[in-house]
This record gives structure tokens, C-alpha cells and sequence, in this order.
């Protein structure tokens, strides 16, 4: 695959955190509208249908249910069924169920009853983790995707009283990082460690009614489960993750390690994929806010905007934090604003190469839904969060009140006899204060590159991405 | 194979270019993939060695929760495992001079660095390894240290994504900078009090002679 690439980013770094930020998203304002510490850290979440309710799971074998009861978040409920860490939480769009798998390989389907949940057995055949999961459109079907190399499709048996699943084996060659679906419930789309992102049918006789109609995007003539993998992409070099379809099913989006995004239109015979080289750390997992707007979270812990012109090549357009604090006091409540002028107030002092280091420090690890509310849009992320250190972060509390919590964990006052071991009490120098070339930074980058099988040949820089038709080529 | 050979020259410790990158020139086995780094310049290179350790890290401590694709409930460090060779990274070696060293291996949910301390005579190969011996036998008060260090090299360091979970990453890369500053410098002073010892040792028992 040889896709022209485009390096029109500029720097911005990592963070490591742990909390879940919801950004409000208009037209021109972009800005976190809350950040609520749930947790140390979470690995995945989930909303309920009319977003009044946030599932997620705080890095252990519990899910836990919050809502927003003024201004608050309460937590209501506490799942506990698992034996180990919960790696995936899906809240069905059209029914009101939940779904988590967990790396101890089993899988739940969560009713409620009154006021209690009630688990449902499901049948995942899996000897090894259950690592993903997603409700397909219409709620009757769910997908796993698993270290077993393996994608679970799971839908109910009446007469059991469990979940069933079907296998689609063989066709991955590492584990199964992201399922994604069709709008048609139909198609799934699949990344995996091995780098490759394959589309398969998951027609299943008496669950789907019909034959599938043929979707807007590509062929799905030969509709047989998963014997027949539409199409197989292989533009990453590395593993890749976060594979999400556009909302009407024409174009796909995912990400690789080795800091790139892939856009693939024309899902089909001959599809047409574009690849946007990123200059910072990699992405995890990405979201279609709009068909022309695409929006990606990673290892930056700044969400990043991907947009697409006329002639649709996609391009970096902004990161979602380095938004001013003045425009926001304009639209947002006072006490709130507040809050955030201080936040951006802190992480804007020197260059965007300390953005990082200056106030908040987020690590990002999970995923992005989204949700339509009259002309806002609301996008929510998954943040991990994480103060260990040899200093006490300063972090936000509840309330949009920004202080620091004393830490009293890890705070390392180590001093081994004889040799005084200097470097474990002295404190590290401010950042800040030093002054660093940019040119460091895009080394920086090229590390990124450096580390994968087969780097990307890179071009020089430049600070204006301009339209450039050659960017679109068709796939191999 | 892609074989990778950077070399860096500087003239102040931060202004870090990129020069030369050629494959073919220095070719030197052709079956590896490891990537050298070689950090050459003429003054304050050790700033240089460090802002080049500390940019690999940054980009090689992107780490998440992955749990064993071979045995099932297991959850290690791919890094130490090595059953998939999909889930590691090229492993990058950045070298200051033949005696100065650190080996970077990264995979999908662990990283291993190794360092080489250098050692300019007999007395300081002695220290160091008494030093680093003594620091490895109280790894689990240091959380990233391992208890043996990778072949070849005096000190190695795992982190899994487990600390990245619980520590700041940048505080952590902070720490292996810090650790690799002040190493240089205790064994140097270790050698100097050594060597201040042994002076006054031999005045005193020299002294029953006058």
C-alpha cells in the first residue's frame, strides 16, 4: 500500500490521567464540559441510551453505574461477577442491557429488574481473554473479539435462557483488538495485533431476518457468516486498534501504533484508503462525530480533530484542548469557566512542547461515543488517570474546583544507608523553566517511527497542510 | 532487514538534529533488527545521550493492559515472554561510546531497558558492580528495577503497564534519566573516597615505620 503521507501536525505530548472528560462539541466550540474523577484509572466505559447513565469499569472485576443527579455524578450501581479485570462495557443503543467481557474469558449480558441488574450467562467458547465487545444496531447481536485470536457473535436462545455465540475463527493471525459495526447489523470490522484490519459478514440464519440488503458501501453478496472476509486491509505496520465505521456505513476509520490513521472509503472489491502520519505519540482508538469529521485519542491525552474537504482527503485540523480559556468564558457558566481558565491558564504557559508537563497529566487509554443532543454534540473519553510520583500532581476535584489532593502513595523518602541515594529524594527540575528546541520534538517523532518493523518514509514537514488530491489512492 | 543506523552530531546539548541516515553504510548484520543510535558530539554529550534516551522512552512508553495470548488467565510482560514476535517491538540501542550504552526493548504491554555503565579501570568495574548488585537486591523498593540484569549489560529496568498505570510517565522517564546522571557520578565519588581512604590508611601504617 503505498499512500502518499501527511505530516502536517504539529507537537503536543503525553499526559497520564485518569477520569472522564465530556467535550461539547459545536460547530467552531470544542471544550471539555466536564471532568469528573471516578476513578484512579478506567479501562473502559460505556453510556446508557439517553446518556444520563455512565457504566464503566475502575481497573478491576467491577463495573460500576453512575448518574447525573445535578451536577453530580452518584454511583448506583456496583456489577460484580467477573473474577478479573473487565476489558470491555457495552450499553445496547436500542434495548436497555448491558454487556461486559473480562479477560477471566467470560461474558455477561446485564438486565435490568426492578431496581437490580441481573446477569445473563453468555456462551463465548473462549479459552483466552475477552478484550472488546460492541451491541450490534439493533441490540440482537453482540460481537467479542478476544486474544484467541477469534470474534465471538453472540445472540439469544430463547429456549436455554442464555447467549449463544458463533466463532469466526482462523482469519486472525493475533488477537482482536476492536470490533466495530455495520450500521446494517450486518458487517463487522475487526482490528488486530497483527496490524490488519478485515471486514466480515455475520449473517446468522433466524437472527437476521432476510437476506441482508445490500449495503450502501460495498458488496455483501455472498453474505455466509464469516466464511467470506470482504476485505482485508493491510496499510498499518504495526498493530492496530479503534476501528470505527462512519455513522451511514460508507467509509471506515482505524488507527496503527506506528502513530498513523487510516481512512478507508469504498469498502469493497477495490477500496480507496488514505493514511494520515501523525508527528506524536500513537492514537488508541478514534470516533465519527459527522461522515466529515473524525476525532482520535491516544497516548497524547489530547483528543485530536480529523476532518475531510471536498475532494476528501482527510487531514489533522486541531487538537481539542488548546482551546482558549476567553472564548469559553463567553459561553460557558462563570464558575465553570473558571475552572478552566486555570486549567488551560497552566497548561499553556511556555511552548506546546511542555504542555504536557505543565498542569493536568493524562494518559489516555480507552474510547470515544457520542451521543446527539439538538445541535450539540457530545463526545465523551476515556481518561486514566494516575499520581504516583515523586511529587503531588495537582489535579481537579469535584465541584470545577482545581487544587491538590495530597498523595500519600508512593512517595518514595528511600535513603539506603552508605551510599545515599540522591536521586530518589531530590526533586526532579521544573520543565518548564528549561527551554527546548522544537527540533527536538520532531525527533521525537521519528523515534516513534523508529521503533516499528518498516518505517514509513517521512516527508519533511509542513506547517500548512494543503489540499492534495494524490493523497486518495486506491488500496491494494 | 532493515537495518537503521542514525548518527547524531550536536553543537549545543539540546540543538539535536538529525544527520545521517544510511542504511547502506553502515550495514553491520544484516539479519538483526535492532536499531543503533549513535550519539557523537564533541561537548556535553552526556546531555545529548540522555535527551536521546528520554525521547526513545517517550515514544516506546505507550502501554497497555494485554493480557497472555498463549496461556490463558495469564497477564506478563510480552518483553520478558517473547511467545509472539507480533507484539514486540525493534529493540533500539543508543550508544554514547563502546564502553556506554542502553538497550531499549519495547513490546505491547512492557518495556526493558538495559544500561551499561562505563567502566574506565579495574576499581570502577569493581564499584559498579558492587553498586548495582546492591541496588538490584532491593529492586522491589524501586517498583521498575529488575532483579538481574539483561546480558551484557550492568542494570535493567522493567516496566509494565501496571506502572504506567500507577506512576506519571514522564515521572518515571525522569526517574531512568535521573538514575543514569547520578550513577556516573557516585561511582565517581565512591572511587575518589576509595581512593582518599587507602591514601590515609597507608600514612597511618606507614607512620610505626618512621
Amino acid at each position: 500500500m503505498d499512500c502518499k503521507k501527511r505530516k502536517d501536525l504539529h507537537p503536543v505530548t503525553d499526559l497520564v490521567f485518569a477520569s472522564i472528560q465530556i467535550y461539547m462539541i459545536t460547530l467552531i466550540e470544542m471544550a471539555a464540559i466536564a471532568f469528573n474523577q471516578f476513578a484512579e484509572c478506567v479501562t473502559c466505559h460505556s453510556w446508557s441510551p439517553d446518556h444520563s447513565m455512565i457504566a464503566l469499569c475502575p481497573n478491576n472485576s467491577e463495573v460500576h453505574i453512575y448518574k447525573l443527579a445535578e451536577e453530580n455524578w452518584e454511583r448506583i450501581h456496583v456489577l460484580q461477577k467477573h473474577d478479573q479485570i473487565v476489558a470491555g462495557i457495552d450499553w445496547s443503543k436500542s434495548s436497555n442491557r448491558i454487556v461486559t467481557v473480562s479477560h477471566d474469558r467470560n461474558s455477561y449480558v446485564w438486565n435490568q429488574e426492578g431496581s437490580v441488574w441481573v446477569p445473563t450467562l453468555v456462551i463465548l467458547r473462549l479459552n483466552r481473554a475477552a478484550l472488546c465487545v460492541q451491541w450490534s444496531p439493533k441490540g440482537n447481536k453482540f460481537a467479542v473479539g478476544s486474544g484467541a485470536k477469534t470474534v465471538c457473535i453472540c445472540y439469544y436462545e430463547q429456549e436455554n435462557n442464555w447467549w449463544v455465540s458463533k466463532l469466526i475463527r482462523k482469519k486472525h493471525d493475533s488477537s482482536v483488538t476492536s470490533v466495530a459495526w455495520h450500521p446494517n447489523n450486518v458487517l463487522i470490522a475487526t482490528t488486530s495485533t497483527d496490524g490488519k484490519c478485515r471486514v466480515f459478514s455475520t449473517f446468522i440464519k433466524g437472527v437476521d431476518a432476510g437476506k441482508p440488503r445490500k449495503s450502501g458501501s460495498g458488496s455483501t453478496s455472498d453474505a455466509k457468516f464469516g466464511e467470506q472476509q470482504i476485505v482485508q486491509l493491510d496499510l498499518s505496520f504495526c498493530w492496530s486498534f479503534g476501528v470505527k465505521w462512519s455513522p451511514t456505513g460508507n467509509s471506515l476509520a482505524y488507527v496503527g501504533h506506528n502513530s498513523m490513521i487510516y481512512f478507508v472509503d469504498e469498502i469493497g472489491p477495490t477500496p480507496s484508503a488514505q493514511s494520515v502520519v501523525l508527528r506524536d505519540l500513537p492514537l488508541r482508538d478514534v470516533m465519527f462525530v459527522s461522515e466529515k469529521l473524525v476525532i482520535g485519542v491516544g497516548y497524547d491525552c489530547n483528543p485530536m480533530v480529523f476532518a475531510v474537504d471536498e475532494i476528501g482527503s482527510w487531514s489533522f485540523v486541531r487538537y481539542l484542548d488548546e482551546k482558549k480559556a476567553a472564548s469559553s468564558s463567553a459561553r460557558y457558566g462563570s464558575q465553570l469557566t473558571e475552572a478552566f481558565g486555570k486549567f488551560y491558564g497552566s497548561s499553556k504557559q511556555g511552548s506546546s512542547n511542555d504542555k504536557s508537563r505543565g498542569g493536568l497529566h493524562c494518559s489516555f487509554q480507552a474510547d470515544t461515543r457520542e451521543y446527539q443532543n439538538h445541535q450539540l454534540q457530545h463526545f465523551r473519553t476515556r481518561w486514566k488517570s494516575c499520581d504516583m510520583g515523586f511529587e503531588k500532581p495537582a489535579r481537579l476535584t469535584r465541584g470545577w474546583q482545581f487544587g491538590s489532593q495530597p498523595v500519600t502513595r508512593h512517595e518514595p523518602n528511600l535513603k539506603i544507608n552508605g551510599f545515599g541515594l540522591r536521586f530518589l529524594t531530590r526533586q526532579p527540575a521544573n520543565p518548564r523553566n528549561k527551554r527546548v528546541d522544537p527540533r527536538t520534538r520532531e525527533i521525537n517523532m521519528g523515534w516513534v517511527g523508529l521503533l516499528f518493523p518498516d518505517p514509513p518514509t517521512r516527508e519533511p514537514a509542513t506547517r500548512q497542510p494543503k489540499p492534495d488530491p494524490s493523497t486518495r489512492q486506491p488500496a491494494k | 532487514m532493515s537495518f537503521l543506523i542514525l548518527l547524531i552530531f550536536s553543537c549545543s546539548c539540546l540543538d539535536v538534529t538529525l544527520k545521517a541516515e544510511n542504511p547502506l553504510l553502515y550495514q553491520l548484520d544484516p539479519l538483526s533488527s535492532t536499531r543503533f543510535i549513535f550519539v557523537l558530539s564533541m561537548a556535553s554529550s552526556l546531555r545529548l545521550y540522555l535527551t536521546c534516551i528520554r525521547n526513545t522512552l517517550e515514544a516506546a512508553m505507550c502501554l497497555q493492559n494485554f493480557p497472555c495470548q498463549e496461556v490463558e488467565r495469564h497477564n506478563k510482560p510480552e518483553v520478558e515472554m517473547k511467545t509472539s514476535p507480533e507484539l514486540l517491538l525493534n529493540p533500539v540501542v543508543i550508544c554514547r561510546n563502546e564502553a556506554e550504552k542502553c538497550l531499549i526493548e519495547t513490546s505491547i504491554n512492557s518495556l526493558r531497558i538495559s544500561l551499561k555503565v562505563k567502566q574506565a579501570d579495574e576499581l570502577e568495574n569493581i564499584l559498579t558492580k558492587k553498586f548495582l548488585r546492591f541496588l538490584s537486591m532491593r529492586a522491589e523498593a524501586f517498583q521498575v528495577l529488575r532483579r538481574k540484569p539483561v546480558q551484557g549489560y550492568d542494570i535493567s529496568f522493567l516496566i509494565t503497564n501496571y506502572h504506567c498505570e500507577e506512576m506519571q510517565k514522564h515521572k518515571l522517564i525522569d526517574f531512568i534519566v535521573q538514575f543514569m546522571e547520578d550513577i556516573d557520578k557516585e561511582i565517581s565519588e565512591l572511587k575518589m573516597s576509595m581512593n582518599t581512604r587507602g591514601r590515609l590508611v597507608a600514612t597511618e601504617f606507614l607512620k610505626q615505620f618512621i
